[in-house]
C-alpha cells in the first residue's frame, strides 16, 4: 500500500472483550491478534503495583486479587460518581478504559509494525451523549487521534454490507454483547447504508446471564450446606463464581449440562447445571430483548418500514442457542450469525479506511479546483468529470482499486438514539422538556427554535440540555436526564417574552453542539456543555499525564 | 421519608449525631469506593448503583447543617420504630411459647437472644403477658378449644374444677370463640382478594379453628372453587434463583409481590396481568433516568412477562409467595422446639399464625411438618384430624356411583349440597354489588340458570324483598326532591320527579296519592307565574313584558289571562316611548346587540301591533348592521387585528367584496375601503417623493425641486409634476381621461399643466434619471393622428422611459399613464 493512505484502525471497545482491526493492502478487514495471540482481548484491568495488566492475565488474576481487578468498566462509562481507588489514587471509567485501548493498540503495533495513531472507536448505538463523550475521552487519554466514534450495529452492518454482494436489503442487527443490547434496523443499498431506527438497553448483556448462574450457584451452595451465608460477601468467591458462570454458560451453548464446583470457606460443593435449568432462570432476559425489538419495530413502522429481509446476529452472547430460537419463533424470519466477535471491529476498520481514502480524495480535489479542503460539501459540489479524474489518479498512485476509491464516498447515515431538548415552560406554566432533536431522526441534523424569556429585565437564561428516550415533542422533566447546562447572559432592560433562539446540532458521531442567540442584541453563546459525568479539566490532564508514563501489559 | 436514611446508610453514629465534616466526608468516600466496587456484583449490583446514584443528594444533605439535623432526627425516629417492631415480634413469641401454659427462664433467654435484646426486657414483657392471659380456667378452655367447641357439660365441669360459676365459664368460652371468629374473618378477608376460596382451605380452617365447615361457609362471601386445577399444577415449582432475583429486585422497588408491583390484585386475570406488564415496560423505557429502581423495575417487568404467560407459571409463583411467607414461621418453630417436641398447643398457635400471614392451611401444615422433620422435631397433632383430600374423595365417589348408574343417596346428597353452595355463593356475590339493582340483576341471572324449583322460589322471594326495598328507596328520594323543589316553587321539576317514580313503579300503592298531587300542580304554576308579573316594579317595562309573554304562552287559558292582557294594554305606549329613547343611545354607540336585545321583549309581547311592526323594521336594520359589523371585525382580525397593514386590510376588503357583492356589510366596507385606499395612495405618494428628494441631489443639478411636488429640468427649462398619474390615481387611464386629468391638475398651485410632446418626454427621460419608475410602463404624449383601419381610430404616440425613450403608437382607448408638464 502506498504511503499516501494513512491507516485508521477500528477498535471495538466491548464490555467483556475488545479487539482491533485494520484494512490490509488487499482491501480486506483483518483482526490483529494480541501479544497472547488471541483475536479478542478480555476488557479486564489488573492494577499490579505500578504496572497495569490488561486481558487474560488480568482476568485470571481476579480470583486471587479480586480488589485489584476491574471488569465491566464499560457499564460505568458516563457515570459521574463511579470511582475506583487503588493505591490512594482515584480512577474514572474513562481512564480505566484507556488502558484497554492502549493494550490492544500496543499489541497491534508490535504485530504489524505500524504506529497506531488514528482510530475509529465503536460504542453501542444506545449510548447517550455522556457515554459517547466518555468513550472519546478514553481514546484521547490513550494518546490516539480519535477520528470518529461510530455505533456498533452500524459498524457490523458496514462489515456485512461489504461481504454481502446481493442487492438492496433491510436488515435487523440484533447485537447482544457482554454488557449491552442494541437492536437496529438498517437499509443497505449499493451506495449507502442508512440506519432507520435503533433501540436497546445498555444494561442488558451476557453478564446478566452470568449473574443468574452465579445466583443459582449461591442457592445451591446454601441448599447443600444447609447454611444461609451469602458466599458472595467474600470477594474471592464472587470472582471465582463469576468466572465459573461465564465458562459454564459457554459450555451450555454446546452441551446439555455442565458440572460446576464451588469452593468457599473450606467447603466444596458440586453442582450440575442443565441447559433446561439455565433456560428457566434466564427466560425473562431473552424476553426483554424481544420486547425491545418489538418496540423498535413499532417505531420503524411509523417511519414507513413495515418489513425486513433478514436478521443478523452479532455480539458473543448471540451464540446462546436460545437467542436464535426465540427470535425465529417471534419473527419467523431466518436469523443468521455474522462473525459475532469480530464484525464490529472490522466494520470500524472499513469505516476508518473509507475516511482515509476520502481524506485523500478531498485533498486532491482541493488542489485541482483551488478550493479549501475544509469546505463541507466539497465532494457533492465537484463535477463528476473532475471526481472521476481524481479517483483515477488516486487509484493509480495508491494501488487501491478504482471501485474501492469510488466506494469510499458511499454515504453512511446514522440516526439519533435519543431525543434531545431543553427545559422550558409550557403554556400551563409547568416545566417540560421540549425536544428539538427527536429520537431516530437522521444525523447529522441541525434544528433551531425560538423560546421566550418569562420575565422582564431577566439577566441571564439558564439552558438545561436534556436527553430522553421518547420521540414525543414534550416530555416531563423527570423522565429526562440533564446532560449539561449553558448560560446566556442577556443585555439589560429586555422586556418579557424576548426571543432566544436555540440551535441544536447533532453531528455524525452523535455529539451535540449547542448555540444560543439572543436576537435583540445578536448575542451568541457557544454553549459548551458543562457536565460532571465525563472526565475533564484537571482530572483529564492528570489522567493524560499518568498515561504517558504507564506501561500496560 | 421514603428513601433510606443517610446516617444509617453511611453507618454514622446517631445518638449524638456525627457532625464532624471530615468524618462525614470520609464516610461518604469510603462508601463511594465500596459501592463502586459492588457496581457489577451479581446480586448486589443494582442496589450499589442505586446508592451511587444517591451520592449527589447524600453530599447535599450531609453538607447542610439544617438538612443534616433533620436527617439525624429522622434516623432516631426510625430507630424507635424498629424497636417497636421488635417488641411486637417478642410479644408474638411470648404468646407462642406461653401457649403451652408457662415460660421458663431458659425460654426467656432464648427469646432475648433471638431478638438481640436484654433478657430483662423480655422479662418485663412476660410479666405483661401473665397479666393479660387471665385465670387457669381461661387457659383450660383455651386448650380444649383446639379440639373444637366445648359442650355445656364440659364447661360445667371446668367451672366445677376451678370453683367458678358455670355462667362465667360460658362467658369465657364465648369470648374466646369471638376471638377465633375474628381471626377467621381476617383470613377470609385476605383470601377473597383473589376472588374465590377453595374447599381445601375451608377444611384446613375447620381443622385449626373451633368451627365446623358449615359455620365457616356461612361467613364466606365469595365463590367457592374445588381447586381441581390446583391439584394438577401442585407439582410445579418455581426455581429458587428466579425467586431470589424477584425478591431482591422487589426490595429495591419497595413492593412485596409482582402483583403489587404491577398495581393489580392477585386475583386479576392472566391477560390483564400480561397487558399491564407490557404497559409498564413501555412506561419504564420512556424514562431516561436509568437509576437502580428503574433497572430493578426492568428486571421485574421481564419476570412478569415470562411468569404471567401461563396459568402454570403463575401458579408456581403464587406457591412460591406462600412458601416465602411460611419461612417466617421457621424462626418461631426454632424457638418453640426447646425439647425436640412441638406441643399441640404450639402447633395450633403456629397454624393460626400462618393463617394470619395469609398462607393456605394445607401449605402451612406441610411446611411446618417438613421443617420439623428437617430439624428432627416431633409434632403433637391435635385430635381434630385434618383431611384435605376428603372433598376430592367425595367427588370421586360420587362420580363413581354416577358412572355405575346408581342415582343413589350420595348423588342426591352431593347435588343438594352443591345447589346450596351455589345459592349461598350467589347471595354472597349479590351482596357485594354496590347497588340494589346490581343485586337484583345477579339474582335474576341465577333464576334464569337455576332449574331446581325450590331454589327458584327462594330466589324469587329474595327478589320480591329487593323490589320492596327499591320502591321504598325511590319513594324517599322522590319525596326529598319534592320538598326541595316546593321550597323554590320549581313545580315542573316536581312533576318530572313524580312521573319518574310512577313510570318505574306502576303498581305502587302510593300512585293514587301521587296522581292527585300531580293534578294540583298546574294551578300552582299558574298562580306562581301571575305573581311573578305582579312582583315586578311596574315601571320596569321590559321585565314586566317578559313575564307577561311568559304567562301568555304558558297559560293561554290561564285563570289570570284577562288581567294579563289588560296590563299589557296599559304599558304598550309608555313602554314604546321609553324604548325609543333607549334605542337612540345604543344606535349612537353602534351597540347593535344591545339594540336587538332591547327591542325583543316588546316585539315578543305585542307581536303585530302598530308599534311592534315599526320596531321589527328597526330590528331588521340592527340585524344587518350587526352582521356588517361582525364581518368587518372578522376581516380585520384575519388581516392581522388592530395593527393590520393597510395594504393587507384593503386587499382583504376587496377580495371580500368581489366574493360577496350583496353583503350587508357592503356599504361600510366600501366606505372603509375608500378611506383606506386614499391613505395608501397618500403613503405611496409620500414614499415616492421621499425617494425622489433623496435622489435629486445626485443628478448634478439637472433636476431641482421647485414649488410643492414640481421639478424643474434645468436642461430643458420645463417644469414637471413629480408624481405621475399612475401613482396619483393608482390606475391607468385612456388618452381622453389622461388629457382631462392633466388639464385639471393643480399641483404646486399651477393650473397650466398640459400633456407633454414626444420630444419633451424623450428629453425628460434621457440620461440617468430618478423618474424612471415602475408605476408606469409608458406615457401618453400630446402627439396624435387619426387613421382608418376598418373604422376611424385615434393613434397616440407613447414613450416608454425604461426602453431608451422608444416611441410607439397606441390606440387612444388603451389604458396608459400621464405625466404633466408646463413651461
Amino acid at each position: 500500500m502506498s504511503e499516501a493512505i494513512k491507516t485508521i484502525f477500528g477498535i471495538d471497545l466491548g464490555t467483556t472483550y475488545s479487539s482491533i482491526a485494520y484494512v490490509d493492502e488487499y482491501g480486506k478487514p483483518v483482526i490483529i491478534p494480541n501479544a497472547e495471540n488471541q483475536r479478542i482481548t478480555p476488557s479486564v484491568v489488573f492494577f499490579d503495583g505500578s504496572e497495569i495488566v490488561v486481558g487474560d492475565v488480568a482476568k485470571e488474576s481476579a480470583k486471587l486479587y479480586p480488589n485489584e481487578v476491574v471488569s465491566f468498566i464499560k457499564r460505568s462509562m458516563g457515570e459521574a460518581y463511579f470511582v475506583y481507588e487503588y493505591d490512594a489514587k482515584q480512577y474514572r471509567p474513562e481512564e480505566i478504559s484507556s488502558y484497554i485501548l492502549r493494550k490492544v493498540a500496543q499489541d497491534a503495533e508490535q504485530t504489524i509494525g505500524e504506529k497506531v495513531k488514528d482510530v475509529v472507536i465503536t460504542c453501542p448505538a444506545y449510548f447517550g451523549i455522556n457515554e459517547r463523550e466518555a468513550t472519546r475521552k478514553a481514546g484521547e487519554i490513550a494518546g490516539f487521534n480519535v477520528r470518529q466514534i461510530i455505533n456498533e450495529p452500524t459498524a457490523a452492518a458496514i462489515a456485512y454490507g461489504t461481504v454481502q454482494e446481493t442487492e438492496n436489503r433491510v436488515v435487523l442487527v440484533y447485537d447482544l454483547g457482554g454488557g449491552t443490547f442494541d437492536i437496529t434496523m438498517i437499509d443497505i443499498q449499493e451506495s449507502s447504508i442508512d440506519v432507520i431506527c435503533t433501540g436497546g438497553d445498555h444494561n442488558l448483556g451476557g453478564k446478566d446471564w452470568d449473574d443468574r448462574i452465579v445466583a443459582y450457584l449461591v442457592q445451591e451452595f446454601q441448599r447443600q450446606t444447609r447454611s444461609e451465608e451469602d458466599i458472595l460477601e467474600d470477594p474471592d468467591t464472587w470472582q471465582d463464581l463469576q468466572l465459573s458462570a461465564e465458562k459454564s454458560k459457554k459450555i451450555l451453548s454446546q452441551r446439555d449440562k455442565t458440572p460446576i464446583s464451588i469452593t468457599h470457606g473450606g467447603e466444596r460443593v458440586k453442582v450440575e447445571l442443565s441447559r433446561d435449568k439455565f433456560l428457566e432462570i434466564t427466560a425473562d432476559l431473552v424476553e426483554r430483548t424481544i420486547a425491545l425489538t418489538n418496540d423498535m419495530l413499532k417505531e420503524a413502522k411509523a417511519k414507513g418500514y413495515e418489513r425486513f429481509d433478514e436478521i443478523i446476529l452479532v455480539g458473543g452472547s448471540t451464540r446462546m442457542p436460545q437467542v436464535a430460537e426465540r427470535i425465529q419463533q417471534e419473527f419467523t424470519v431466518e436469523s443468521r450469525m455474522f462473525d459475532p466477535d469480530e464484525s464490529v471491529a472490522k466494520g470500524a476498520a472499513i469505516y476508518g479506511w473509507k475516511l482515509s481514502l476520502n481524506d485523500g480524495l478531498i485533498t486532491r480535489i482541493a488542489e485541482k479546483t483551488n478550493r479549501n479542503p475544509e469546505e463541507e460539501d466539497i465532494i457533492e459540489t465537484t463535477p463528476k468529470q473532475i471526481m472521476d479524474e481524481v479517483a483515477k489518479e488516486m487509484s493509480e498512485e495508491t494501488g487501491v482499486t478504482l471501485s474501492a476509491v469510488k466506494q469510499s464516498t458511499m454515504s453512511i447515515r446514522d440516526v439519533a438514539s435519543k431525543s434531545f431538548g431543553v427545559v422550558a415552560r409550557r403554556p400551563n406554566d409547568e416545566e417540560g422538556v421540549f425536544n428539538l432533536i427527536r429520537k431516530n431522526t437522521t444525523v447529522p441534523m441541525e434544528i433551531r427554535r425560538t423560546f421566550y424569556t418569562p420575565e422582564a429585565n431577566q439577566e441571564r437564561v439558564l439552558i438545561r440540555i436534556m436527553e430522553n428516550e421518547t420521540g414525543d415533542k414534550v416530555v416531563p422533566v423527570e423522565h429526562s436526564i440533564e446532560i449539561g447546562t449553558a448560560v446566556l447572559d442577556l443585555p439589560a432592560g429586555l422586556p418579557e417574552d424576548s426571543p432566544v433562539e436555540i440551535t441544536f446540532n447533532l453531528d455524525r458521531e452523535g455529539c451535540l453542539h449547542i448555540t444560543a442567540l439572543e436576537t435583540s442584541a445578536n448575542r451568541i453563546v457557544q454553549a459548551n456543555i458543562e457536565t460532571s459525568s465525563v472526565i475533564q479539566g484537571k482530572e483529564l490532564e492528570d489522567a493524560i499525564a499518568r498515561a504517558q508514563h504507564l506501561v500496560v501489559h | 421519608m421514603d428513601r433510606i436514611n443517610f446516617y444509617q446508610l453511611l453507618e454514622l453514629p446517631i445518638n449524638p449525631p456525627e457532625n464532624d465534616a471530615q468524618v462525614i466526608t470520609e464516610a461518604i468516600k469510603r462508601k463511594q469506593m465500596a459501592w463502586s466496587r459492588l457496581r457489577n456484583h451479581p446480586t448486589k449490583g443494582i442496589q450499589a448503583r442505586h446508592y451511587i446514584s444517591l451520592l449527589p443528594e447524600i453530599q447535599k444533605v450531609m453538607a447542610d447543617s439544617e438538612l443534616r439535623k433533620q436527617e439525624a432526627e429522622a434516623a432516631l425516629e426510625d430507630l424507635k420504630k424498629r424497636l417497636e417492631t421488635i417488641f411486637k415480634a417478642v410479644d408474638r413469641h411470648i404468646d407462642l411459647i406461653g401457649s403451652k401454659g408457662d415460660i421458663s427462664s431458659q425460654e426467656i433467654d432464648n427469646i432475648a437472644a433471638r431478638h438481640d435484646i436484654k433478657p430483662q426486657m423480655v422479662q418485663k414483657r412476660v410479666a405483661r403477658w401473665q397479666k393479660r392471659r387471665g385465670s387457669p380456667a381461661v387457659l383450660q378452655i383455651q386448650h380444649q378449644l383446639i379440639n373444637g367447641k366445648l359442650s355445656d357439660q364440659e364447661l360445667d365441669k371446668i367451672a366445677e374444677q376451678n370453683g367458678i360459676e358455670a355462667a362465667i365459664a360460658r362467658k369465657i368460652h364465648q369470648q374466646l370463640l369471638d376471638q377465633r371468629q375474628a381471626e377467621l374473618d381476617d383470613f377470609i378477608n385476605i383470601q377473597v382478594r383473589k376472588g374465590y376460596m377453595t374447599q381445601a382451605e375451608i377444611s384446613g380452617l375447620a381443622a385449626v379453628l373451633p368451627f365446623d365447615e358449615g359455620e365457616i361457609l356461612r361467613r364466606i362471601r365469595c365463590p367457592i372453587k374445588k381447586a381441581a386445577k390446583k391439584e394438577e399444577t401442585q407439582a410445579y415449582q418455581m426455581d429458587s434463583t428466579v425467586e431470589q432475583v424477584i425478591i431482591e429486585n422487589l426490595k429495591i422497588v419497595g413492593h412485596d409481590s409482582l402483583y403489587s408491583f404491577l398495581g393489580l390484585f392477585p386475583g386479576t386475570s392472566l391477560e390483564a396481568l400480561q397487558n399491564k406488564a407490557v404497559e409498564k415496560e413501555n412506561e419504564i423505557r420512556k424514562i431516561s433516568q436509568k437509576d437502580a429502581v428503574l433497572t430493578a423495575s426492568g428486571v421485574l417487568v421481564g419476570q412478569c412477562i415470562s411468569i404471567f404467560k401461563s396459568d402454570e407459571s403463575r401458579y408456581a409463583y403464587d406457591l412460591s409467595r406462600a412458601r416465602l411467607l411460611l419461612k417466617k414461621l421457621n424462626a418461631d418453630i426454632d424457638l418453640a422446639a426447646t425439647s425436640k417436641n412441638i406441643p399441640r398447643e404450639q402447633y395450633n398457635f403456629l397454624m393460626r399464625q400462618a393463617i394470619r400471614f395469609g398462607a393456605l392451611p394445607e401449605e402451612a401444615h406441610n411446611h411446618i411438618r417438613e421443617y420439623c422433620q428437617s430439624k428432627g422435631l416431633n409434632i403433637s397433632l391435635p385430635k381434630k384430624k385434618i383431611n384435605y383430600k376428603r372433598y376430592f374423595l367425595v367427588a370421586a365417589v360420587v362420580l363413581l356411583i354416577i358412572s355405575i348408574g346408581g342415582g343413589s343417596f350420595w348423588f342426591i346428597y352431593y347435588r343438594q349440597q352443591r345447589i346450596e353452595y351455589e345459592y349461598l355463593n350467589m347471595l354472597a356475590e349479590a351482596s357485594r354489588q354496590k347497588t340494589l339493582e346490581g343485586q337484583l340483576g345477579r339474582i335474576e341471572k341465577y333464576i334464569k340458570q337455576q332449574q331446581d324449583q325450590e331454589y327458584i322460589e327462594r330466589a324469587q322471594k329474595d327478589i320480591d324483598g329487593l323490589y320492596k326495598r327499591i320502591e321504598f328507596r325511590d319513594l324517599k328520594k322522590m319525596q326529598k326532591e319534592k320538598d326541595a323543589f316546593e321550597a323554590t316553587q320549581e313545580y315542573e321539576k316536581i312533576a318530572t320527579s313524580i312521573r319518574g317514580f310512577m313510570t318505574k313503579h306502576p303498581q305502587s300503592a302510593h300512585n293514587p296519592k301521587l296522581k292527585k298531587a300531580l293534578d294540583q300542580l298546574p294551578e300552582l304554576i299558574d298562580k306562581r307565574d301571575f305573581k311573578r308579573v305582579l312582583d315586578i316594579p311596574p315601571k320596569n317595562y321590559a321585565a314586566v313584558a317578559t313575564a307577561l309573554s311568559n304567562y301568555q304562552s304558558e297559560h293561554p287559558k290561564g285563570r289570570h289571562i284577562k288581567e294579563v292582557d289588560q296590563i299589557a294594554k296599559r304599558i304598550a305606549k309608555p313602554y314604546y316611548q321609553q324604548l325609543v329613547r333607549e334605542l337612540k343611545t345604543c344606535e349612537k354607540d353602534q351597540q347593535w346587540d344591545q339594540c336587538i336585545a332591547l327591542s325583543a321583549p316588546y316585539i315578543g309581547l305585542f307581536k303585530d301591533s302598530r308599534y311592534a311592526v315599526r320596531l321589527k323594521k328597526r330590528r331588521d336594520g340592527y340585524e344587518r348592521s350587526r352582521q356588517g359589523q361582525e364581518i368587518m371585525v372578522a376581516l380585520r382580525t384575519k388581516a392581522g387585528g388592530p395593527d393590520a397593514e393597510p395594504a393587507v386590510l384593503a386587499q382583504a376588503y376587496r377580495t371580500y367584496l368581489a366574493q360577496n357583492p350583496y353583503s350587508p356589510a357592503r356599504d361600510i366596507i366600501k366606505t372603509e375601503l375608500g378611506s383606506l385606499e386614499a391613505e395608501l395612495d397618500r403613503q405611496n405618494v409620500q414614499a415616492e417623493l421621499k425617494r425622489l428628494r433623496r435622489l435629486l441631489p445626485q443628478t448634478k443639478g439637472r433636476f431641482r425641486e421647485k414649488a410643492q411636488e414640481t421639478v424643474l429640468d434645468t436642461k430643458t427649462g420645463l417644469t414637471w409634476s413629480m408624481i405621475d398619474s399612475g401613482l396619483d390615481k393608482r390606475e391607468c387611464m385612456t388618452f381622453d381621461e389622461a388629457t382631462q386629468y392633466v388639464s385639471r391638475l393643480k399641483t404646486g398651485g399651477h393650473t397650466d399643466w398640459r400633456m407633454p410632446t414626444v420630444k419633451e418626454l424623450q428629453a425628460f427621460y434621457s440620461g440617468s434619471n430618478p423618474f424612471k419608475t415602475k408605476s408606469a410602463r409608458w406615457y401618453w404624449s400630446a402627439d396624435k393622428i387619426r387613421r382608418y383601419s376598418g373604422e376611424w381610430v385615434i393613434l397616440v404616440d407613447v414613450v416608454a422611459p425604461s426602453n431608451h425613450g422608444n416611441v410607439k403608437k397606441r390606440v387612444a382607448d388603451e389604458c396608459g399613464w400621464a405625466r404633466a408638464v408646463r413651461r
